[in-house]
C-alpha cells in the first residue's frame, strides 16, 4: 500500500497567528519563567530557610573559645539582645525568610532560544539581612559600670568580614568567628558569660537547590510552567 | 509487616555510611583499596550529620548528610514502599603542612568518592548494625554532582571544603 501524504493549507489568518506565536514565545517564555518561579519556588526556598526565631538563636549561639564556659554552647537571643530595626541608630533589616520572599528574580534571554532565570544573589540579599543586638560596654572595674548598648551589623566601624559569606553559610554551611571590634575587651553573649572569641558554626539549610530541586522532582514546577506560558501567550494573542 | 519511616531513614543513612567506609574501588593505579586505605595519612574521617563545631573537627573529614525528600506506597496485590533520599558529603580535607597537598587532597578524596558512586549501581541496605545480611538494595541516582567550596572564615576545616551529591531510592514490597 502506497503511503497517504496528507497536506493542510493554512490560511493567512493561520500563518498570520503562527507568525505571531514564534514572535512572542521569547518574551513570554522569559515572563512566565518568572512569573512561575515566583508562585512555585520562592516560596518552596523560603519554606526552607530558618524561621525568624531559628535564625535570631542559630545567630546569637556559638561556641565560647576561652573564659569559664570555654567549648560551651553560649549565645542568647532572648530578652530582645537580637533585633532587625534599630531604634536609637536606625537601621532596618530582613530576616532571611522575608528578604527570600522580597527578592525578585530577573530572566533574559541567552541566543535565540534559551531563557536564563537568575535569583538569590548574594550581593543583594546580604545586605539585607544584617542585625543589630545589644552589648554590653565596661565603663571602669567593677559593679556598676556596664552600659548596654546596640550594635548592629550596619555600623560603620563593623567587621563585614563574614557579613558577604551569610547567605553562602546559610544554603552550604559555614563557620563565622566572632571578636569584639576592641581587641582588649570582650564579647557578652549572654548573662554572666563572657569571652574573647565565639566561633558560630552554621548548618547548610540548601534552600536553593532543595527548593528548586523539590519542584522539579514533583513535577509543580514543569506544571506551572506550562500553564503560565499557555495563559501568557493567550494574552499576547488576544492583544496582537 | 509495616515499613517506617524512621527505620528506613536511619537504615539507608546507616547503609551508606557503611558503604563509604568498605567499598573496594580501583583505578588511577590503586588497586582494591577503600576510601580509608587509601587517604590514611593523615587518616580520613567518615562521619554522619554536618559537623555540630567546625573549629573542634579533625581533617580529613567526610560527613555524610541525607534527607529523605519522598515517600509513596502502591498497593497492588502488594504494597510497594518507595523512599527517595537526596544525600550530601560534605568533604573537609587537609591535615598536611602544604597548601599544595592539601589541595591535591581535596581533587582527589572528592574525584575518588564520585568514581566510587559511579561505578557503583546498588549500595547493600542493612536493617540493623551487624551488617552480617542485606536486606535489599538502595538504588543510586544517575546524576552524581561534585563541587570546591570556598572558605567563609579562616578555620582550617574550611579551607579545602567540597561537597558530592546524589541520590538513593529504596524500594521495597511488603508481601
Amino acid at each position: 500500500m502506497a503511503a497517504v501524504k496528507y497536506s493542510i493549507k493554512m490560511s493567512r489568518a493561520g500563518k498570520v497567528k503562527l507568525l505571531h506565536i514564534r514572535q512572542a514565545a521569547p518574551t513570554v517564555g522569559v515572563v512566565s519563567l518568572r512569573r512561575t518561579f515566583n508562585r512555585v519556588v520562592k516560596p518552596e526556598i523560603a519554606r526552607l530557610a530558618p524561621d525568624p526565631k531559628e535564625e535570631a538563636d542559630i545567630l546569637s549561639r556559638g561556641r565560647a573559645q576561652d573564659g569559664k564556659f570555654s567549648g560551651q554552647v553560649v549565645g542568647t537571643s532572648a530578652k530582645n539582645r537580637f533585633f532587625k530595626v534599630g531604634a536609637s541608630t536606625p537601621f532596618v533589616f530582613r530576616y532571611l525568610q522575608d528578604a527570600i520572599k522580597e527578592a525578585m528574580p530577573t530572566s533574559s534571554i541567552e541566543g535565540t532560544t534559551k531563557v536564563v532565570l537568575h535569583f538569590g544573589d548574594p550581593a543583594k540579599i546580604n545586605p539585607r539581612i544584617g542585625f543589630g543586638w545589644r552589648a554590653q560596654v565596661r565603663t571602669g572595674t567593677g559593679k556598676g559600670h556596664e552600659r548596654t548598648v546596640t550594635r548592629s551589623t550596619a555600623d560603620s566601624d563593623a567587621w563585614h568580614g563574614w557579613n558577604e559569606y551569610m547567605l553562602h553559610n546559610w544554603e552550604l554551611g559555614g563557620s563565622i568567628v566572632v571578636m569584639p571590634r576592641d581587641k582588649r575587651k570582650r564579647l557578652h553573649p549572654e548573662e554572666g558569660v563572657s569571652t574573647s572569641r565565639m566561633i558560630k558554626t552554621i548548618k547548610p539549610r540548601k534552600m536553593f537547590s532543595g527548593g528548586l530541586s523539590k519542584t522539579m522532582k514533583d513535577g509543580t514546577l514543569v506544571t506551572g510552567l506550562r500553564s503560565d506560558f499557555r495563559k501568557i501567550l493567550k494574552g499576547v494573542l488576544k492583544k496582537g | 509487616m509495616g515499613i517506617y519511616l524512621d527505620d528506613v531513614v536511619t537504615n539507608t543513612s546507616r547503609s551508606v555510611y557503611y558503604f563509604l567506609n568498605n567499598q573496594t574501588y580501583s583505578g588511577a593505579g590503586i588497586g582494591g583499596r577503600t576510601l580509608k586505605s587509601r587517604f590514611n595519612d593523615p587518616g580520613l574521617n567518615i562521619v554522619t550529620g554536618f559537623p555540630d563545631a567546625l573549629e573542634k573537627m579533625d581533617v580529613p573529614t567526610i560527613a555524610i548528610d541525607s534527607e529523605s525528600t519522598s515517600r509513596q506506597e502502591i498497593t497492588f496485590g502488594s504494597t510497594i514502599h518507595e523512599q527517595n533520599f537526596d544525600f550530601v558529603i560534605h568533604g573537609f580535607a587537609g591535615g598536611h603542612t602544604s597548601d599544595n597537598k592539601n589541595q591535591l587532597q581535596r581533587d582527589q578524596l572528592m574525584n575518588d568518592i564520585i568514581g566510587i558512586l559511579e561505578e557503583t549501581d546498588k549500595i547493600d541496605y542493612y536493617k540493623d548494625g551487624s551488617f552480617t545480611s542485606a536486606d535489599s538494595d538502595l538504588v543510586l541516582g544517575e546524576t552524581i554532582t561534585g563541587r570546591k567550596i570556598p572558605p567563609t572564615s579562616p578555620l582550617q576545616a574550611e579551607k579545602y571544603r567540597f561537597e558530592v551529591g546524589f541520590t538513593v531510592q529504596f524500594i521495597k514490597s511488603d508481601g
